[in-house]
């Protein structure tokens, strides 16, 4: 997975600017006016005579003309739209005094127009940013990743921009190494993707299999988590940029971590943030990255994130590990083969109960019967005594395990629960005897 | 704080709702029927107390207008009990739009309602609103295709 990457498609568009939604900014501007007084009380009833006209339009274009009322809580997602509209269109503005005047000036209805039309271009530009986004996706099994990918896609189908511009309309599972507070819409949708995207590019330096070793010292179940992926692969490169080791294996050792704790628990703080900045850079310049100021927002949340752990307790949980998974990922699940019909299981029941010898009986079961489901009604109606004890002997220990599960599943339900020739006792105590045996064994 | 406050709609809708039940006068004044300027002025106000009541908001002109016209020539109002009726009328309008969840138009609505009261309702408004109009709505919200004409008399 090591870079494959081109220098054009390490180069990323401009980060985003956004960082207020343009709702909040809209009440920025008006605040601004007032205080100013660029804006004053008649301003003030042109506007709201203005806005109640352009609700008029918005409502009719939600209803399709076929109603003149809607319910309120519609109607204040259709205000907070055209608010969202307007800040977006007052943007162009270079600053509050700028975007005041040009409020008081300006027709709303002619600024609702210009507010879609950056909507629209943003919307192109954050399909340009889904796409790098996609070509970039990181082939790491985890389903809240991969289901957002396909959520951020749908989000370009459903949304609508002219009547819900603030709304988004998907569900975002995968979070990001950086939270992205105040924006709506697809301001928030296109903040996401790029930083998306620089977490992506960031992790695409290193091999997949080092990556999913990491991520396992995390959490060996981690495909099924809620993660972010970039975080420990950058946290293992930071800290090893900052010992000056090779960054592509990212494992730290436990002297690695120990160096670790003397440079983030004894340095001052100011000397400490300075090294970190100074090793984002280096890892920029080493990874061809442009854009710096996401790992160092990343390494400053890191530094807080230490000095909260307590002196006492080391950095094991920050700087992880390499280990074999101590458990596997995904716990062993039986699935049972579908069982007979019952015309034939009949069949086979009266077959085996004429045969007057126990390996013919045994013969027909191996060759036979092929579901848990079977063999427990086959054991029920066929295997009597010494019988049953001669097939159990013929079982492999799984199916053993699997018939004992059995027992004791049924008889949570009904302790009384006894087929009619007992075969589930006499497992048991097969079952009991066989372990003791291995017990023995091992001993020695 | 509600966001809906900042545009202060009360005034501009009153003035503008006043005017145009003026003119309706001159079309209900056919069929005997005349709302005076105090009802007039109280029937803006029952608008927005039934908009209120049933969580809704309504821009531009509304359906008051329509509402007075379409049953203007309804043999079961007479000028005495105009006013009480269109109240009601106007209660049971918001609180179908309600019902339906906004599914059924606005003019769909006033003419099944107009047509019912005339013939079925026989002039009752307990009638319409019970169970004409209850069964509209829980067919509506169920999903159920409502294009039987015989049922609802009425082309969706």
């Amino acid at each position: 997975m090591t870079s494959d990457l081109t220098k054009q498609d390490h180069a990323l568009a401009a980060p985003p600017t956004i960082t207020l939604g343009s709702g909040e900014y809209l009440a920025q501007v008006i605040q601004y006016g007032f205080a100013q007084e660029i804006l004053t009380i008649e301003d003030q009833r042109a506007l709201q005579q203005q806005l109640w006209l352009l609700m008029e339009q918005q409502t009719k274009r939600y209803t399709w003309e076929e109603s003149s009322s809607i319910p309120v809580e519609t109607a204040e997602e259709l205000l907070t739209s055209v608010q969202t509209t307007l800040g977006r269109a007052l943007r162009k503005e270079d600053d509050l005094k700028a975007a005041a005047w040009r409020l008081k000036t300006t027709p709303l209805a002619k600024l609702l127009t210009e507010g879609q039309q950056e909507l629209e271009l943003a919307i192109a530009k954050g399909k340009r940013l889904l796409k790098q986004v996609q070509d970039s996706a990181l082939p790491i099994k985890n389903l809240s990743y991969h289901d957002t990918l396909k959520e951020l896609d749908s989000f370009f189908l459903r949304y609508d921009h002219r009547l819900f511009a603030h709304d988004i309309p998907c569900s975002l599972d995968y979070q990001l190494c950086r939270h992205i507070p105040g924006l709506q819409g697809i301001e928030y949708i296109n903040a996401y993707l790029y930083n998306l995207l620089i977490e992506n590019t960031f992790c695409r330096h290193f091999d997949k299999e080092h990556i999913e070793k990491l991520l396992t010292a995390y959490h060996p179940s981690y495909p099924v988590l809620l993660l972010n992926i970039f975080e420990p692969v950058f946290t293992s490169a930071l800290g090893l940029t900052l010992l000056e080791k090779e960054i592509s294996p990212l494992e730290i050792r436990e002297e690695d971590r120990k160096k670790l704790e003397i440079h983030f628990r004894k340095l001052p703080m100011a000397e400490a943030e300075e090294r970190l900045a100074a090793a984002c850079q280096k890892l920029c310049r080493l990874l061809g990255i442009e854009d710096q100021a996401y790992l160092d927002s990343a390494a400053k949340e890191l530094y807080t994130r230490i000095k909260s752990i307590p002196v006492t307790e080391g950095l094991e949980a920050v700087f992880l590990a390499f280990r074999e998974a101590d458990f596997p990922s995904d716990p062993p699940h039986y699935i049972d083969n579908d069982p007979m019909e019952d015309k034939a299981l009949r069949h086979l029941i009266e077959k085996i109960r004429r045969c007057d010898d126990v390996e013919e009986k045994i013969s027909l079961v191996k060759g036979k019967i092929h579901s848990l489901q079977d063999l427990v009604e086959v054991l029920g109606a066929c295997f009597w005594e010494e019988e049953s004890l001669a097939l159990f002997r013929t079982l492999a220990d799984t199916e053993i395990a699997l018939l004992c599960d059995h027992i004791r599943d049924k008889r949570a339900f009904q302790p009384n629960w006894a087929s009619d020739t007992r075969w589930e006792d006499r497992l048991l105590s097969y079952s009991k005897a066989c372990r003791t045996t291995e017990t023995e064994q091992d001993s020695f | 704080m509600d966001p809906l406050a900042i545009l202060n709609s009360a005034a501009l809708q009153k003035a503008q709702t006043i005017q145009e039940l003026q003119e309706c006068n001159e079309i209900t004044l056919r069929f005997g029927l005349y709302l005076s300027d105090r009802q007039i002025n109280d029937l803006v106000e029952k608008r927005f107390q039934a908009l209120q009541a049933t969580g809704r908001i309504e821009f531009g002109k509304g359906i008051l207008k329509k509402l007075l016209c379409t049953f203007a020539d309804s043999p079961y109002i007479m000028q005495d009990h105009y006013e009480e009726i269109i109240w009601e009328l106007l209660d049971i309008f918001y609180y179908f739009k309600n019902e339906s969840l906004d599914l059924i138009g606005d003019d769909d609505l006033i003419a099944i309602m107009k047509d019912h009261f005339d013939t079925i309702c026989q002039g009752s408004l307990e009638y319409l609103g019970g169970t004409t109009l209850d069964d509209l709505c829980r067919d509506t919200r169920f999903g159920r295709l409502v294009q039987e004409r015989d049922k609802y008399r009425h082309d969706f």
